[in-house]
C-alpha cells in the first residue's frame, strides 16, 4: 500500500525551479534512503512533500490525504535538519518539547493530561533517556539533544518518520547508536522511514530503498536493483557504484 | 508602618492595580517576544501609541481609545514590512518607530495645549491613573492572559520551533497574528504605566531576569512575571517615598533585579 505518493513534482524558489520531474510512491514499512550531492534539493523535497514549502506542479499525496488538505498530522513524525533549540537562551526541558509532539493529537484548548505525560515517558524510556526529562535541551549533548527531538517526533506513534541528515552533529558512536534505534523502529514498529542522508554508503546498511536526485529525480527503485543496475554504474562510475552498494545487504 | 500607610491613598490603589495586571500582562507576553528576538517591537509600538495618544487629544477622542486599534494596525505594518518587502525586522520597527514619534510631536506642535498630557503619555503617570483607565487596564489584561492561557502550547510550539508547529497541525501564522495583536494591546496600557520610552523595559526585563535564572520554560515564565508585579510594587512604593518618577522608578528596580539574577547566575555557575 503506497503512503506517500509524489507525482512530477516541481518546486521554485525565488523564481528559479529548483526540483523537477520527481515522481516515486513509497511503501508502507518501507526505509526510503533520500541521497544526493549538495544543493540537489534534498530538503526542499522533503519541505515540499510536508507541505512547507509551496509546489509549483505536481501533487503530494499521503496517507490517501492530497498534501493541502493533510489533518492527520500525528502520523507523521519529522525530525527536522536545523534545531531552533541551539537558541542559547531557550530555558526548554526535554519533557516540555517531547510535548509538543503530542500537539498534533489536541484540540482547541489544547491541555495535556496524565496519559500525555505517561506518553512522554514510554519514549524517552524507550531512547534510554528517561533520566533526562527535567533537564534544559540546551545543556544537553549533541547525540541526547537528537534522541530528544526524535523522541518528540516519535510520541504521537506516527506512522511516517522524516529525518533530515540526522547524523550530522553526530559522533561516530553516538551516530550508529542512532541509526541502529531507527532501524529497530522500522524493522520491529512497522514504522515507514524517509531518510535524508549525504552518507549514501552508511544508509544503505538499513535501507531497502533509495531515491537519489540532483535537482531532478536520477534513481528511484529498490537498493538492490540499484546496485544490479548497468544505467546506474555508468551514471555514477563502477567504483562509486560498488562503494555505495558495499554496506547493502 | 509607614510604609503600609501608602495603601489608605485610593490613587496608590488604583496605581498597584492597574501597575500589577499590566506588568504581568507584559510580562507574559514579552517571554515570548524575548525567545523570537522581537524584544524591539514594544519599543515601536509605544511610539506608535504615542502619535495616536496625540490624534485622540488633538481631536478629543479619549487617547488610549485611539491608541489601541492604532498599535493593531501598526504591528502588522511592521509584520507586513519585514515578510512582504523583505526589509529587515529591526528596520521595520525603525521606520514606523520613528514615523509614530514624529507624527506625534508634529500634531503637538499644531496643537498647543495639550502638551502636558502628551508629556504624562512619554514618561507614564500610573500615579495620576483614572478609575476608568484602571479598569480598562485589568479587564484587558485578565481577557489577554485568558488567551494567552488558552493558546499556551501553541504559542510554545511556535515559539520554540516554527517549521515543527506548523507540520504538528499549528496555524502558526493565526498564532503569530494572535500574539502581535495582544503585544499591542499590552504596549499601549504599559505607555499608561511606564511611559512610552520606558514601554520595553516592562516586556524585556522581566522575561530576560527570568531566563538568566529558568530551569524550565513554564517556571521561568511564572518567574517572569513574579518580577514584573514586584517591581511595580516596589517601584511605586519608592518613587512615593522618596518623590521620584513612578515609570522610570519600575524601570530601574526591574534592572536591578536583572543585575542581581546575572549576579546568582554567575555565584552558580
Amino acid at each position: 500500500m503506497s503512503i506517500i505518493k509524489v507525482k512530477n513534482l516541481a518546486v521554485e524558489l525565488d523564481g528559479v525551479e529548483v526540483l523537477s520531474d520527481i515522481s516515486f510512491d513509497i511503501e508502507a514499512g518501507d526505509y526510503v534512503g533520500l541521497a544526493g550531492p549538495n544543493g540537489a534539493g534534498k530538503t526542499t523535497l522533503i519541505k515540499a512533500i510536508l507541505g512547507l514549502l509551496p509546489i509549483t506542479k505536481g501533487e503530494v499525496v499521503i496517507l490517501d490525504e492530497k498534501i493541502n488538505n493533510f489533518k492527520n498530522w500525528n502520523k507523521i513524525g519529522y525530525l527536522p535538519q536545523k534545531i531552533q533549540a541551539y537558541n542559547p537562551l531557550f530555558p526548554a526541558t526535554v519533557k516540555e518539547v517531547v510535548l509538543t509532539g503530542l500537539n498534533s493529537t489536541k484540540k482547541f484548548p489544547k491541555r495535556f493530561e496524565t496519559k500525555d505525560y505517561l506518553k512522554v515517558q514510554n519514549i524517552l524510556k524507550l531512547l534510554t533517556i528517561e533520566n533526562l526529562s527535567n533537564r534544559l535541551v540546551n545543556s544537553l549533548s549533541g547525540g541526547q539533544q537528537q534522541r530528544v527531538f526524535l523522541a518528540r517526533a516519535l510520541v504521537s506513534e506516527p506512522k511516517i518518520l522524516i529525518l533530515d541528515e540526522p547524523s550530522t552533529a553526530l559522533d561516530p558512536m553516538s551516530r550508529q547508536n542512532f541509526f541502529d534505534i531507527v532501524a529497530d523502529l522500522n524493522k520491529n514498529q512497522g514504522i515507514t522511514v524517509l531518510l535524508i542522508t549525504h552518507d549514501i554508503v552508511h544508509v544503505g546498511h538499513y535501507a531497502n530503498k533509495l531515491l537519489y536526485i540532483d535537482r531532478k529525480e536520477i534513481y528511484y527503485g529498490k537498493f538492490s536493483e540499484f546496485c544490479q543496475s548497468k544505467d546506474m554504474g555508468k551514471a555514477f562510475g563502477g567504483d562509486t557504484q560498488h562503494i555505495i552498494c558495499h554496506q547493502h545487504h | 508602618m509607614e510604609l503600609l500607610s501608602i495603601f489608605q491613598y485610593t490613587f496608590i490603589q488604583k496605581a498597584f492595580i492597574a501597575g500589577a495586571f499590566t506588568a504581568m500582562l507584559c510580562a507574559a507576553l514579552g517571554m515570548f517576544l524575548v525567545l523570537r528576538k522581537m524584544s524591539l517591537i514594544g519599543d515601536g509600538l509605544s511610539h506608535i501609541s504615542f502619535g495616536a495618544v496625540a490624534i485622540g487629544l488633538l481631536f478629543g477622542i479619549y487617547p488610549l481609545y485611539a491608541a489601541i486599534p492604532v498599535a493593531i494596525l501598526g504591528v502588522y505594518f511592521i509584520n507586513y514590512l519585514a515578510g512582504k518587502t523583505k526589509l529587515y525586522g529591526d528596520a521595520a520597527i525603525g521606520i514606523v518607530s520613528s514615523v509614530g514619534i514624529a507624527s506625534g510631536v508634529i500634531i503637538a506642535s499644531l496643537a498647543n495645549g495639550f502638551n502636558v498630557d502628551l508629556f504624562s503619555y512619554l514618561f507614564g503617570s500610573i500615579l495620576a491613573i483614572s478609575t476608568l483607565e484602571a479598569g480598562l487596564a485589568v479587564i484587558l489584561s485578565v481577557i489577554v492572559l485568558a488567551v494567552v492561557f488558552l493558546f499556551y502550547n501553541d504559542l510554545f510550539s511556535a515559539t520554540y520551533e516554527e517549521e515543527f508547529a506548523k507540520i504538528s497541525g499549528i496555524k502558526v501564522g493565526r498564532i503569530n497574528a494572535i500574539l502581535l495583536s495582544l503585544t499591542a494591546i499590552s504596549v499601549v496600557l504599559a505607555v499608561k504605566v511606564v511611559g512610552v520610552m520606558l514601554v520595553s523595559a516592562l516586556l524585556v526585563l522581566p522575561s530576560v531576569t527570568a531566563l538568566q535564572l529558568g530551569k524550565s520554560f513554564r517556571f521561568s515564565l511564572f518567574l517572569s512575571v513574579v518580577v514584573a508585579v514586584l517591581s511595580v510594587f516596589v517601584g511605586i512604593t519608592i518613587s512615593f517615598f522618596l518623590d521620584l518618577p513612578s515609570g522610570a522608578t519600575v524601570v530601574m528596580v526591574l534592572f536591578t533585579i536583572f543585575l542581581l539574577s546575572l549576579l546568582k547566575k554567575k555565584l552558580i555557575k
